[in-house]
């Protein structure tokens, strides 16, 4: 293959790679942002799924949270709860517009339920857990602008509903 | 001759009209050669933003629109001084307060002149003025909003034309009467008199607001009226302040020196030059220190929004300051100028001060260093009423000779050129300042009449496009009916000749505009309010506490708002006599999700609540029965989904207020 020739072909991908490589980085901070935390999330999936176990989202090491619940922080992830309006989709024990929530530090990772309270477009869109969810309830989880802080009392909150039932 | 030639030889004919008619000069209609290099020029690709944000007013249509530069796209309506369905500006209980004034509730007027901040002489992106003609007021908008938060009435005034003009760091936004009014400084009223004795008895005032600047104060009442200074019953057009060395001083064109009452465009185009006045504000404060002033009373409305408590209130003014010029020596001066003059711009340096003369072919140009001169040499023509008139071949630095015909306002590059409209000729024109040199000129359709360079009025325009505001559309675009959008035209300046690169529809007739670099701004945008700090007193921030109370005839609604139903959705026990809020809390805290409110039979639009904030629907129903209301603004999946009821029984019915979410009453 002539030189002249070879570039023929490689022009194309060039131009391919260009446009990808220049694509748009100011005017949407956040989407970049989220598609980078996206591609470290797919790189560490739980074995034999396509399920990010952690989500997709801000938590992406392990918590490693203590047995013993943290009063104090969890009575004020109730206050978060109900100030950000949780409290017009979820209750606790019963199905209102999304899932009830008793159990969901049973059936989540901490991690997970952090990155659905901070991240839940992304999560629809892209987290198999929660695409299963959003089948089932209908109605896609609204983004409250919730910060990490005020989503780990959220999660203290539903890890103390949890222990209250048993 | 056979069928075939025949149509041939119409064909011909109808082809020599046409030429004909396409030799005509306007027909050319502008940028079509420039073709794919203009349209680079201004595309901005999907997804892209544009570099700078311009400000346009809406004349006629009480609003401000904000459009993207390059691409002439449009991303905002602003409502300023005119209720607005479509989000419910001047309707809902919240945003009535905004247009009170000493008339009552208006619910339009006349937006001419926006003005962005400054500091020191830079456009900084915190806010932007604007006036009401008709019933004189002066608007600040919020730029992190885009939302009208302050709107201050101007007493002893009419036709507020020269306004909303600012001084180098905003200390002071002018307002001044474009119509001399009798007024009666005593009362604070206008006189009862006979209208041929306008010389007599009518007068003008020149106002200047003083601007809260600090950047603590949370209140959103920043404007007051500092002082007005009576001047002669001239009209009073337009207006610039002066910067660098001139800043201290305002510049205001008058026209009708001649007083005319009747048949102005006869009467009042008489005299070779009419003035424009120089007003020393610095002067007018010491003379207010050393109580060289009158305290008249006035009654003039105050309006402003609470962000917090999502709620507009009024405050009522009772008395102005006002400053005689006869008794405040060094106050103000005119500049004798030809002819019937209309725009006046400072240059960036504040040395130069053009005037368009808009019956004269020349732009006269004064010299602000020789004003100086002038005042302190006394070279006077003579005084009126107490204003010396200065000596027009003692301020003028030249006159640009048949610069253009109907010159009207000039903005800057900030590279030592002018960019003059002139309204007649239907032209820009690019001219050396300093040297009085015409240097370029550019076509423009049609009927111009004021142009923008993004901060071309500031110490530091950013040189690269000028807009031309044109008049007259005609034949622009595809006809449709009588009234036609006034044109825009995106003019590229970075090169010696000027390029037409674009024809951009505007909505009602923007007078002028202004503009501001996108980094100014766009990082620094509201995308929520916050819902912790709402204090609207009918807000609810949890669904556990929404609530309704009677109180009488008097139903108060708590309501909320989230994806995808109201909180409560379910309402009975309201009688037919009541008079019915709905208080609708939005509490979603992402961007671009606002929610609408509209009940049926409401005599007032929808409420477009943002999220994070409360707004109010009132709502009297007349006859018994279950209504409907929904969300107006498509807002998720399940949109469709989110409506409710509320049931209205006969007056005195005993039907119990009742009201839930997911369950039966």
């Amino acid at each position: 293959m002539s030189i002249k020739r070879l570039s023929l072909y490689l022009l194309p991908v060039l131009l391919v790679v260009g446009c990808g490589g220049g694509g748009k980085a100011e005017g949407s901070g956040a989407t970049e942002q989220k598609a980078m935390q996206t591609a470290d999330a797919t790189q560490s999936p739980a074995e034999g799924e396509k399920v990010s176990k952690f989500g997709i989202g801000p938590v992406q090491e392990p918590l490693n949270l203590p047995e013993t619940i943290d009063e104090a922080l969890a009575k004020k992830g109730e206050e978060i709860f109900d100030k950000k309006g949780c409290t017009a989709c979820h209750e606790l024990d019963s199905r209102k517009v999304g899932p009830p929530l008793r159990d969901v530090v049973n059936q989540r990772p901490p991690e997970w339920i952090m990155n659905m309270i901070m991240n839940p477009e992304e999560m629809i869109l892209k987290d198999p857990v929660a695409q299963k969810l959003l089948e089932e309830y209908g109605v896609p989880m609204t983004n409250q602008n919730v910060s990490m802080e005020e989503a780990r009392a959220i999660l203290e909150y539903l890890r103390k509903a949890a222990k209250e039932k048993n | 001759m056979s069928r075939r030639t025949l149509i041939l030889a119409g064909a011909i004919g109808v082809i020599g009209v046409g030429a004909l008619f396409m030799g005509c000069p306007p027909k050319e209609k502008g940028a079509a050669k420039a073709g794919a290099t203009a349209a680079e020029k201004v595309y901005v690709a999907p997804g892209e933003y544009d570099e700078f944000y311009a400000f346009l007013s809406g004349g006629f249509n009480g609003q401000l629109m904000v459009y993207g530069l390059p691409s002439g796209r449009l991303f905002r309506v602003i409502p300023v001084f005119s209720v607005f369905p479509r989000s419910g500006y001047g309707y809902t209980e919240e945003t009535k307060a905004m247009l009170m004034t000493s008339h009552g509730f208006i619910p339009w007027d006349d937006t001419h002149h926006p003005e962005l901040s400054q500091t020191n002489g830079e456009v900084d992106g915190r806010w932007i003025f604007i006036n009401a003609n008709n019933t004189p007021r002066v608007a600040r908008i919020d730029l992190a909003t885009m939302e009208t938060r302050e709107i201050l009435e101007i007493p002893n005034s009419a036709g507020n034309h020269p306004s909303t003009f600012i001084t180098m760091n905003t200390e002071y936004v002018t307002a001044a009467t474009r119509f001399s009014v009798p007024i009666d400084i005593q009362k604070g009223t206008f006189k009862d008199v006979p209208i041929k004795d306008y010389a007599k008895e009518f007068k003008g005032t020149i106002t200047f607001i003083k601007v809260n600047n600090d950047p603590n104060y949370e209140g959103e009442d920043r404007m007051e009226i500092a002082f007005q200074i009576l001047v002669p019953g001239y009209d009073y057009d337009l207006a610039h302040c002066g910067k660098g060395p001139s800043h201290g001083w305002c510049f205001f064109t008058s026209y009708n020196t001649e007083q005319a009452h009747t048949l102005l465009e006869k009467n009042a185009s008489q005299n070779d030059k009419d003035y424009i006045i120089a007003i020393n504000w610095k002067r007018a404060e010491q003379c207010i220190n050393e109580g060289k002033y009158h305290e008249f009373p006035a009654k003039y409305y105050h309006n402003y929004y609470d962000e917090k408590k999502h709620m507009a209130f009024s405050k009522v003014g009772d008395k102005v300051r006002v400053i005689f010029p006869s008794e405040c020596e060094g106050l103000a001066y005119f500049l004798p100028t030809p002819k019937s003059p209309h725009g006046v711009d400072v240059d960036p340096t504040g040395e130069y001060i053009i005037g368009g003369g808009k019956l004269s072919a020349d732009i006269p140009i004064h010299s602000f260093s020789k004003m100086i001169k002038a005042i302190e040499n006394k070279e006077f023509e003579k005084v009126v009423e107490g204003i010396p008139v200065l000596k027009f071949e003692s301020v003028n630095h030249c006159l640009v000779p048949k610069a253009c015909i109907g010159p009207l306002h000039t903005e800057f590059d900030g590279k030592g050129y002018a960019y003059t409209s002139c309204f007649i000729s239907s032209e820009i024109i690019k001219y050396d300042y300093e040297k009085c040199e015409v240097v370029d000129r550019i076509p423009v359709y049609y009927s111009i009449g004021h142009l923008l360079i993004p901060g071309g009025d500031s110490r530091k325009p950013w040189g690269k496009y000028v807009i031309a505001l044109n008049k007259i559309t005609k034949d622009r675009y595809l006809p449709v009916g009588p009234e036609l959008n006034h044109s825009a035209q995106l003019i590229d300046i970075t090169g010696e000749k000027m390029e037409m690169l674009l024809d951009f529809p505007t909505l009602g007739e923007p007078h002028y505009a202004q503009a501001l670099h996108a980094d100014l701004l766009k990082d620094r945008i509201v995308k929520i309010y916050n819902l912790e700090e709402n204090e609207h007193p009918y807000a609810v921030k949890s669904e556990n506490d929404v609530k309704i109370e009677r109180k009488g005839n008097v139903v108060h609604i708590y309501m909320t708002a989230i994806r995808s139903h109201f909180n409560p959705d379910n309402i009975e026990g309201i009688r037919v006599g009541d008079t019915v809020y709905f208080h609708v809390t939005n509490i979603e805290q992402d961007w671009d999700i606002p929610h609408g409110f509209a009940v049926m039979g409401a005599n007032e639009p929808n409420a477009l609540i943002m999220p994070g904030q409360t707004l109010t629907i009132r709502w009297v129903p007349k006859k018994p029965g279950v209504y409907p209301f929904y969300c107006t603004d498509f807002c998720s999946a399940l949109h469709q989904e989110m409506q409710g009821y509320i049931r209205v029984s006969p007056r005195g019915s005993n039907v119990p207020l009742k009201w839930g979410l997911d369950k039966a009453l």
